[in-house]
């Protein structure tokens, strides 16, 4: 996951991977399942990439 | 008569000839959602790879498709073979032998180019009219996978860069085009619009003879056409003929089954939705170029081709020319290479296995090294001896199993370049947009003997005589068909 973000579509709880990219310009992101368009910080759940795991 | 021009149809009909039973066609409905990715996929796990052609589809948008889907043409090693006319064990050395021997393309004329059966341009065009499948459950949208990007150089001569990019379909006349930032190729692509301002003039085309397709993959150099190494692979020049939108400006291959011509604007991008990778990950959406389509041309009776992602189709189509660069790079450090095979088990980029015959010690290091300078995919490399049959994962694990030790024959190397699609690697930084930011822990496995003279133990065997003797069904009969195959 070191290149994708996490989120839950607030319009059908499903999840998917979004690029930082998209957080970082605002742009919305797409839900693969619904279509529904979003921005990210109102998504159900946000999980973000960590910096490197030194143990896992 | 002269010899047809190799193409996807000379190809079919010679492994309908040579292996007719690895050419299957489904006649039945078949959904282009998941259902085609289910059989594939049912295929693979059973371990069977023919070239499978879906006959009645749907289109993208719903109606019923003019085109027939064909699918798994590289799956199987044997038919990758035998279109570089080589064999299964050495098909990745005669592909990079074939490409290094360059035929310069001929010119044909629109009448004399099957892809010009049928042109549409301007509202005629319809992407969606493409059978065009969705494979797996996270894909929103529709994903042309068979396309080879090319451009072409027309201010230092007449040079085409080609290359496999996904086109994911946007509207009609739009799609995005997988070229990821700071790329070369897009780097380039990327400094020619900016010169112009007027967007890059660029061509997909679908569906070619197998040598041809992975002839546009070769690693060269920005300065050499990739249409005379298409024809090196092909073993004859690739013939070509004027586009639709540029004309003798900007050739398109005569052969292929369907050309997509169209422009990238300088700055526009697009969502390129999320999708499969070659990693068997998902990729997510990202903003790519945007192609705006001028015009598309295609056979009457034109073949869809697409790429099963996530299988042994995939793997081949990029694994088998990249074994070909790594023999070549293993070479200059170990003359003594035997041979190399990237095994699906690591994607066909990720892990690469590499024979050699040792003739002095530090070869297994100097093989690792090397290889691991060709592509920033490639992660993980196992050098074994030349007894060892590198397309055996369980004789190559055998090999490290038995010839390695943790302390003296591991070769790590910390913070190499990567790529975005590799889960474990991470941008420096920040810096998550930038391709090139990416970087992993690499390393190699030196699982072969000391070098000669020093002894070792020496392997069993049985001696090839009784080997050659002992055919199974003399002694078991019918009964050999009924014992099931074990994992």
């Amino acid at each position: 996951m070191a290149s994708s973000m996490r989120v839950v579509c607030p319009g059908c709880d499903q999840e998917f991977l979004v690029s930082p990219q998209f957080e970082r310009l605002k742009i919305d992101a797409k839900c693969p399942f619904c279509d529904k368009e979003f921005p990210v910080a109102e998504a159900k759940k946000i999980v973000r990439p960590s910096p490197m795991l030194l143990v896992k | 008569m002269s010899t047809p021009a190799k193409d996807l149809r000379t190809f079919l009909a010679q492994v309908k000839e040579r292996f007719p039973d690895e050419l299957v066609r489904v006649h039945r409905d078949v959904d282009l959602k998941f259902e085609i990715s289910a059989v594939l996929v049912k295929l693979d796990r059973a371990h069977k790879f023919p070239i499978v052609i879906f006959d009645n589809l749907a289109t993208a948008a719903g109606g019923r498709s003019a085109f027939p889907l064909l699918s798994n043409l590289f799956a199987s090693r044997n038919l990758c073979a035998l279109s570089l006319d080589s064999t299964v064990e050495k098909v990745g050395l005669d592909y990079d032998r074939r490409t290094q021997n360059a035929k310069t393309p001929v010119v044909v004329g629109r009448d004399n180019a099957p892809v010009k059966q049928v042109v549409k341009k301007g509202g005629d065009v319809n992407l969606f009219d493409f059978p065009v499948p969705l494979p797996y459950h996270m894909e929103g949208g529709r994903t042309i996978l068979g396309s080879v990007i090319t451009t072409v150089d027309n201010h230092e001569g007449t040079v085409y860069n080609c290359a496999y990019q996904t086109l994911r379909l946007l509207e009609p006349r739009k799609a995005t085009v997988g070229l990821g930032e700071q790329t070369g190729n897009w780097e380039r692509y990327r400094e020619r619009v900016a010169e112009t301002g007027e967007g890059l003039p660029v061509v997909a085309w679908i569906g070619h003879h197998p040598a041809a397709c992975m002839g546009a993959l070769t690693r060269v150099s920005l300065d050499v056409d990739e249409y005379g190494v298409i024809g090196g692979a092909l073993g004859e020049p690739l013939r070509v003929t004027p586009s639709e939108t540029w004309g003798e400006k900007f050739l398109v291959p005569a052969d292929a089954e369907i050309v997509i011509e169209g422009v990238i604007p300088p700055k526009e991008r697009g969502r390129h939705g999320l999708r499969a990778d070659f990693a068997r990950y998902y990729s997510p959406e990202t903003l790519r170029p945007v192609i705006d389509v001028k015009a598309i041309t295609y056979r009457r009776d034109a073949i869809y081709h697409d790429i099963h992602l996530g299988g042994r189709d995939q793997d081949h189509l990029g694994g088998i020319p990249l074994e070909g660069s790594i023999y070549r790079a293993v070479r200059q450090a170990v003359p003594t290479v035997k041979n190399v095979h990237l095994p699906s088990s690591g994607c066909s980029r990720f892990h690469a296995y590499v024979q050699i015959k040792k003739t002095g010690a530090g070869q297994g290091r100097e093989a690792i090294v090397a290889a691991l300078s060709v592509d920033r995919r490639l992660k993980h490399v196992i050098v074994v001896d030349d007894d060892i049959d590198v397309f055996d994962d369980a004789e190559v694990l055998w090999a490290v199993a038995t010839r390695s030790r943790w302390d003296r024959d591991i070769l790590v190397l910390p913070n190499m370049a990567s790529t975005t699609r590799d889960p474990t690697a991470y941008a420096s930084g920040s810096s998550e947009l930038a391709y090139h930011s990416y970087t992993v822990a690499k390393g190699g496995i030196d699982a072969t003997m000391p070098a000669p003279p020093e002894p070792f133990e020496i392997r069993i065997k049985v001696p090839d005589e009784a080997m050659r003797k002992a055919e199974l069904k003399d002694y078991l009969g019918d009964a050999l068909a009924k014992i099931p195959l074990d994992a």
